[in-house]
């Protein structure tokens, strides 16, 4: 707070007083022409003292709490949490502002948490949701299995796509949520990349693709379910923009000081370079989605948002028409090899 | 013939399990009500129980305890749940394995099979008869009259499978499947190499033409 602004707003007191005081001395010049002028510029002297010394008093009152409350608001990380951390004031305005604020917190938190709840309880009937339709799934799969035939290959195939649909339907609403639920453990990579392998191994085979995975076993620390889900999304968009007459899909890791770059290289469509830093955007679809009607614009964005809650980093490499490399850096947690 | 007890509360996958595991060579039993369901396991004696978490009046995980503290029963937790701290869970309590739904159903067989290899004591036969021949299972190879034969393993596992279907046609998508099952990423051309090799090391051995070719349709011994 600087002077000149509060006496800006002490214009009027100021002003008045100052009125107020010429009127008195005039007064006392004209009343008593003798002794007055003496009189009358020791009694503005007073005057001056006596209006100085408050002005000053409230001014660094002020200045102490304004600045203060400038200060730790421009360092706080959550705005509103503001009336939490400052002290109260000791002047009047300053107590109707402080508890102005600590009432609009406290209105504003209410909301949030109904959000959240809100949230919440969306997110607890998705999960809900997914575990229920789960079980005709599962059936459906046994009444195909038990009645093998061509039609029923078909509806496989139809409830391999349902299936990865309500995965995702799952991770999204598992990535968007600030619940930590997951479990960082060691875990085999290889285990978890064959895995996601065995689940697509239908479109592999029928798509002709031929797959190398080698030099994966390595454990790394993460969660086992949620990574399977990631490289199963690289493994459908592989399969998806397959476009070669002999299609490949290679899966490898490098080992580094910290971590395991793991890399999921296709030779399909390829992307665009403009396109690239785009694809794990949410909704971005790109030339190559555009072609293909079953694109969302959702896999790699859930991808990208599950990579950012473990701590694993993801990024992209492609040569349109030759082909795209997907990478995830995997911590490898030194601290256990100790052990 | 071994014996498997689904416990699971959804009345479709019941039967169709059963069905499925039957025909896979299982004996099954599957009820419907689960107040004494670890009474009807005790008095059922199954070799392995395949149990649903989710049940609708006792808790998965209660019954998987309870029968974990009787015997060394194997139990696979087969859940929908999928979250790594539901397998930590069933872990714990006790189980064996742990599958999520939807299954695959030859990943689930697998699972079957390899818990109840880890549980049987008594030594598995691990060689299979062919008449001419014999494979040898933990060693990879085929023994014939007058010698020895090594066999990689994919060709070991194509020649299991085309025996346990001795009689029926095996489609390569079927051939390819099972080799992904078996964590084998074979692709056509490697079939088809595989097929190849498998061929010649039989002939070498003096077998002559084991593996008949249908065009178009697969494989199959006669």
């Amino acid at each position: 707070m600087k002077l000149l602004d509060f006496l800006k707003d002490k214009f009027i007191y100021l002003a008045a007083y100052i009125c107020v005081s010429a009127i008195t001395a005039s007064a006392l010049i004209l009343l008593n022409p003798a002794g007055g002028p003496a009189l009358s510029l020791m009694l503005l002297l007073l005057y001056a003292i006596g209006a100085a010394v408050p002005l000053i008093v409230e001014y660094t009152v002020k200045k102490e709490f304004f600045d203060d409350l400038l200060r730790v608001f421009e360092s706080l990380d959550r705005k509103n949490l503001i009336a939490e951390v400052i002290a109260p004031p000791s002047f009047r305005e300053g107590m109707v502002l402080y508890d102005i604020i600590k009432r609009s917190d406290k209105a504003m938190l209410e909301e949030i948490n109904r959000y959240k709840q809100l949230q919440e309880e969306y997110r607890e009937y998705i999960e809900l949701w997914v575990h229920e339709v789960k079980t005709p799934i599962a059936s459906s799969r046994l009444i195909t299995q038990n009645n093998k035939s061509d039609v029923t290959e078909s509806i496989s195939e139809d409830l391999d796509r349902i299936e990865a649909y309500v995965e995702q339907v799952l991770y999204y609403s598992r990535s968007s949520t600030v619940e930590k639920d997951y479990i960082i453990k060691e875990t085999n990579l290889q285990k978890v990349c064959y895995d996601a392998l065995k689940k697509n191994s239908r479109q592999f085979i029928q798509n002709r693709i031929s797959v190398s995975a080698e030099g994966l076993d390595l454990n790394v620390y993460s969660d086992e379910k949620w990574l399977q889900f990631i490289i199963n999304q690289i493994l459908t968009n592989s399969i998806k923009y397959a476009d070669k007459p002999d299609p490949f899909v290679r899966i490898s890791a490098l080992e580094q000081d910290n971590s395991v770059v793991l890399s999921v290289t296709d030779n399909g469509t390829g992307i665009p370079p403009a396109e690239l830093p785009r694809i794990f955007e949410k909704g971005f679809t790109g030339t190559n989605g555009r072609k293909n009607e079953r694109s969302t614009g959702i896999g790699l964005y859930i991808c990208k948002k599950l990579c950012l809650k473990l701590g694993l980093g993801i990024s992209a490499e492609s040569v349109p028409g030759e082909g795209t490399t997907i990478s995830i850096v995997l911590p490898k947690n030194s601290m256990v090899d100790i052990r | 013939m071994k014996k498997i007890m689904i416990v699971e509360d959804d009345k479709k996958i019941r039967d169709e399990l059963s069905v499925f595991l039957v025909r896979n060579g299982y004996q099954c039993s599957a009820p419907d009500k689960f107040e004494s369901i670890l009474e009807d396991i005790g008095s059922e004696r199954p070799d392995l129980v395949l149990l649903d978490i989710n049940l609708p009046s006792v808790d998965g995980f209660y019954i998987c305890r309870e029968l974990r503290k009787q015997s060394e029963l194997p139990i696979i937790v087969v859940t929908s749940r999928d979250t790594e701290l539901d397998e930590l869970m069933a872990m714990n309590f006790g189980a064996d394995d742990f599958i999520t739904k939807p299954y695959n159903t030859q990943i689930l067989l697998a699972h079957i099979s390899s818990v109840l290899k880890r549980a049987s004591r008594d030594a598995v036969s691990d060689r299979l008869d062919c008449g001419g021949f014999t494979i040898n299972l933990s060693r990879g190879t085929i023994d014939y009259p007058g010698g020895e034969c090594e066999l990689t393993k994919n060709e070991l596992k194509i020649l299991t499978l085309l025996y346990e279907n001795k009689g029926a046609v095996v489609s390569r998508d079927e051939l390819m499947t099972q080799l992904w099952n078996s964590d084998m990423f074979v692709d056509d051309n490697t079939l088809t190499v595989n097929i190849n090799r498998l061929r010649n090391k039989l002939e070498d051995a003096g077998l002559g033409q084991v593996i008949e070719t249908r065009r178009g349709r697969g494989y199959i011994i006669g």
